[in-house]
């Protein structure tokens, strides 16, 4: 044995004596009552006094304090038993098996149950002694006549008693009242005939909309499934984006099923109390399992499911990076993790459940940590979701039982439960397991087939003039467009033709809406010259950048129009649904945003403006995905899996708290810092080598404002678009014209001062021809045209 | 162990008092002393709820040889030897004001009364205030021939006092033949002389 091991401690069943005391648990008890009786002692003293001597006080609490002499004198043979314990092998052994042992066997051979009942039965008589003795002494009679004379008091008392009685049921039945009435409302229950939504109304989702009739079918016919020994799914999750049409899916069902339809209101969960939800909770499955029994089904609708949060804190609003793990993806990834052994896929479903916690190296907004359901709430749905196999009422589970029969079974509930959210992260993953919610379905955006299927239905609703190719070009146009979405965008179509006194919707009024939509209602203000040259050449760097480097996608309109969060944008529109990024694409975005810095600092000698701000977080953002998650970059480590959080794990921008500073200084923000580096040299060359194409489309964008993608096109190539002729542009006068131009906003730059020349303007070629002028198109700076924007910006400024 | 045997020896007197309701005094520890509730139960009055409340103190001690509780329930009793009666008695709300000297004399026996009948000759009287405003009087008597059981005298002497809000009544009672009362001079005026209300 090592010499500093300690030896082993030795149990007491394999000790000759008994483990001797330490010295302050041998004495503490005796100077307790040695205390207590000296305390007793002067007291006595001190009550008579001067009429008592201390020899009397001293005699006198002998007799009224022989009970601390009692228990000192008990104490004291006691230490003395356990000295002679501690030193006698054979006096311990006596005690422990003679008589301890045997006491111990003896009670071991008394059934358990009877041991507890003995036990409750010593309890009682030990207070009703103690309580005898207390009102022997203040009836100043025996303990035991007290006894009987307790009855008595009782029946005097009664009045009393009840009197209280019923003050504590009016206390209690004003708190019940209370909150039974707050408990009320937050659900409604909706017949088959009220709602007049059907299946063939929900557009643009055909595959999730076929597995919710399936299970619909089930509810309305259990037995297709039951027969054959499976059971009915008790729950559906729809999630997704928002306005892509769960809760009009939900709706559909209401209507396309013969079951009652409970829709429970987001803000149901919303309490000012403690307790009340999980009163509605259970108030609401009370009432769905009687419609249940009446009905034979019944379907339970959550709306912004949401709104039931998660008992787990760990859901911060902090933008983390998408985790490829993660049931939640919204983007697709190669097979889902399929190639991964069971034990991995199982951790990082587990670690994904836990709550996105990515590291934080860029900022944004992010999702609400759901608690609005708590203080039980959830743990009540949850209870409820599982518990509705147990007997039910007290009749059935008191009664039957108290008379030896046996609780029934309880019927039967087929209660569908469905959820909806656009946050599915934040629901709790108790509730999303098997036997819960059995179908977790993801209400995407719909394809491109199926938006003009939805487009379709809804123009069928009014009178239009498009033609199929015009709703294909819809459809195309507007990617990410769902239901609510397209519905808006064909009624606001209507309003604009309503506007113009006309009753059917042509290809302009979609148009307007769109731009209307996605672009919101422009400034009403104009430049000065030398800042609309400015913003024109920031857009026109962006744009020319981004139609040379991107081939996925097609400028979508230009504008130097200002908004309340833009001075100029250029937007793309992607020319196919695609549903991955390759790094060349994403190499495309970084140059399409570095473009305005690089494109202002070539143009104003090195100057550059703070419309850049915006562009550069974007090209910093999607570098940092690069490098960090997108294996993109010059590592192969993902920065998704490390578990650094924000400081605080709060919600709110990291850029505010100083966070993305760190990241710049860790290695990552290096690399992410020369990749930038990089693509900005490749940028300023393919800005050089496209002066004049710049100079060209800053020139329409300053005479028309705004521009369609075919005609920024048009004016980059030299050709003739639907409303811009390019080819005027492509001459060596008019380069000679646009470098003049420039020359003079540069000076007017350099001296904050005013550009003396006139905008030039540019004669468009005769039609079918490739020179010669016809019409003039515009004027210095009035033009206008109709613009049709689309979803993400190229660059903004 | 010296000192804990001493404890068992009997103190010199049995003191009695409530520091509660601030009365004390003793009495020798050979008299046979009685509780409220032996009182009580003789009275008649410990099935009263109300008993423990009008009087929070009640004891009695008698030095017969053979001692009855009726020794000091039977306040016209011939005794040969002294017996003592104390009790302290919350006094009725709308006594507070009515109480008074007189009141407080004729407390255990009307000894007024007896006076004016000439049944009763007055030995001593003397009113007395004490610290903590409490104020009352001694009075000692001999009653003649009333005696129910042998038509002997009767002393009595008795101290009454009240607090300065007259809420409460103490009372020390210690009643005996005069031959008796003679015989027992020394222990009579200790018992009377150890009275005491604490302020």
């Amino acid at each position: 044995m090592n010499a500093i091991e300690p030896a082993p401690a030795r149990r007491d069943d394999e000790r000759e004596t008994r483990a001797p005391l330490a010295w302050w648990d041998r004495v503490k008890f005796l100077i307790l009552f040695g205390g207590a009786w000296l305390v007793l002692a002067w007291s006595t003293y001190a009550e008579f006094y001067p009429l008592i001597s201390w020899g009397d006080a001293y005699r006198q609490t002998v007799r009224t304090g022989a009970w601390v002499l009692v228990l000192f004198g008990a104490e004291l043979l006691r230490q003395i038993h356990f000295l002679i314990s501690e030193h006698s092998p054979r006096y311990h052994a006596f005690w422990q098996h003679a008589v301890f042992g045997r006491f111990n066997a003896s009670v071991q051979k008394i059934n358990p149950w009877t041991r507890y009942r003995i036990a409750r039965a010593l309890k009682w008589l030990f207070l009703v002694v103690i309580a005898a003795i207390a009102l022997g002494a203040i009836y100043h009679v025996s303990a035991f006549s007290a006894l009987f004379l307790l009855p008595a008091r009782l029946v005097v008392a009664l009045p009393l008693a009840f009197q209280l009685m019923v003050y504590a049921f009016l206390i209690v039945m004003q708190f019940g009242l209370l909150f039974w009435f707050l408990s009320r409302g937050g659900s409604e229950v909706i017949y088959p005939e009220d709602v007049d939504r059907r299946f063939t109304d929900v557009r643009g989702q055909d595959a999730v909309l076929e597995r919710v009739k399936e299970n619909i079918i089930f509810l309305e016919n259990p037995e297709l499934i039951e027969e054959k020994g499976g059971t009915v799914p008790k729950g559906i999750l729809l999630w997704g984006p928002p306005g892509t049409g769960k809760t009009l899916m939900a709706k559909a069902v209401a209507g396309e099923t013969s079951k009652p339809f409970i829709m429970v209101e987001p803000g149901a969960f919303i309490n000012m109390f403690f307790g009340v939800g999980i009163l509605k909770v259970k108030s609401l499955f009370r009432k769905a399992r009687k419609l249940s029994l009446r009905y034979g089904g019944v379907v339970m609708f959550f709306d912004e499911a949401d709104a039931l949060g998660n008992r787990g804190a760990g859901v911060s609003g902090a933008w983390r990076a998408p985790d490829p793990a993660s049931p939640w993806a919204t983007h697709p990834l190669c097979n889902g993790g399929a190639y991964l052994s069971p034990q991995t896929a199982s951790m990082l479903f587990r670690d994904s459940l836990r709550g996105p916690e990515g590291d934080p190296v860029i900022a944004g907004l992010g999702g609400m940590g759901g608690s609005m359901g708590g203080m039980g709430t959830l743990q009540a749905l949850l209870g409820e979701l599982d518990g509705m196999e147990k007997p039910r009422g007290f009749l059935n589970r008191t009664v039957r039982r108290a008379v030896g029969m046996k609780p029934k079974s309880p019927p039967k509930y087929r209660i569908m439960v469905m959820l909806a959210t656009n946050m599915p992260d934040v629901l709790d993953p108790a509730l999303l397991r098997p036997g819960r919610i059995d179908r977790i379905y993801r209400v995407g955006y719909p394809s491109k087939e199926g938006r003009i299927d939805t487009y379709l239905y809804y123009l069928r609703r009014i009178r239009h003039q498009l033609t199929d190719e015009e709703v294909d070009k819809l459809a195309t146009i507007t990617p990410y467009y769902a239901g609510a979405a397209i519905e808006d965008l064909v009624n606001a179509s209507l309003i604009n033709a309503v506007r113009d006194g006309r009753d059917t919707v042509e290809w302009g009024d979609i148009m307007r809406a769109k731009q209307l939509k996605d672009l919101g209602i422009p400034d009403d203000v104009e430049y000065i010259e030398r800042e609309r040259h400015a913003v024109a050449v920031h857009e026109a760097c962006h744009a020319v950048v981004s139609h040379r480097v991107r081939r996925s996608s097609v400028i979508d309109i230009a504008t130097i129009e200002k908004s309340q969060t833009y001075l100029g944008v250029v937007t793309r529109i992607p020319i196919e649904d695609l549903y991955t990024a390759w790094r060349s694409d994403v190499e495309g975005d970084v140059m399409s945003s570095l473009a305005s810095l690089a494109g202002e600092r070539y143009f104003f000698d090195g100057d550059n403006s703070s419309g850049v701000t915006a562009d550069l977080q974007s090209a910093t953002r999607t570098t940092t995905l690069m490098e960090g998650y997108f294996g993109m970059g010059s590592s192969i480590a993902s920065h998704a899996v490390t578990k650094a959080d924000m400081e605080g794990g709060g919600t709110g921008y990291a850029v505010v708290d100083g966070t993305d500073r760190m990241l710049m200084e860790t290695d990552l923000g290096r690399r992410v810092e020369q990749r930038l580096a990089e693509l900005y040299e490749r940028t300023m060359g393919m800005v050089e080598s496209n002066r004049l194409e710049i100079l060209a489309v800053a020139h329409a964008l300053e005479t028309y404002r705004t521009m369609h993608g075919e005609d920024v096109a048009a004016v980059i190539d030299g050709t003739a678009g639907p409303l811009v002729d390019g080819r005027p542009y492509h001459t060596a006068e008019a380069r000679e014209r646009l470098e003049a131009y420039h020359r003079e906003a540069l000076d007017a730059h350099r001296a904050h001062g005013k550009i003396e020349a006139p905008l030039p303007a540019f004669v468009p070629f005769a039609a079918g021809t490739s020179s010669g002028p016809v019409v003039p198109s515009a004027g210095n700076g009035a033009g206008r045209t109709s613009v049709s924007p689309a979803e993400p910006g190229t660059g903004g400024g | 162990m010296a000192t804990l045997a001493s404890g068992c020896a009997t103190p010199s007197h049995t003191y009695v008092g409530s520091s509660r309701y601030k009365m004390v005094f003793r009495v020798p520890s050979t008299w046979k002393s009685y509780s409220a509730r032996d009182l009580g139960l003789v009275l008649g009055t410990a099935q009263d709820p109300t008993f423990g409340s009008t009087y929070p103190f009640l004891a009695g001690f008698d030095a017969e040889p053979s001692p009855e509780v009726t020794d000091l329930t039977a306040p016209g009793r011939l005794l040969n030897q002294p017996a003592v009666l104390s009790w302290i008695r919350k006094l009725p709300y709308g006594a507070h004001d009515q109480l008074s000297l007189q009141a407080l004399r004729n407390v255990y026996y009307n000894v007024d009364q007896a006076l004016d009948q000439g049944i009763a000759t007055q030995v001593a009287y003397s009113a007395f205030t004490l610290p903590g405003g409490y104020w009352g009087n001694r009075t000692r008597f001999i009653v003649q021939g009333q005696t129910p059981t042998s038509g002997g005298n009767l002393e009595v002497s008795q101290i009454a006092a009240t607090d300065q809000r007259a809420q409460y009544e103490y009372v020390l009672i210690v009643s005996c033949s005069p031959d008796c009362f003679s015989r027992n001079r020394t222990a009579i005026d200790d018992i009377l002389s150890s009275w005491r209300l604490k302020a």
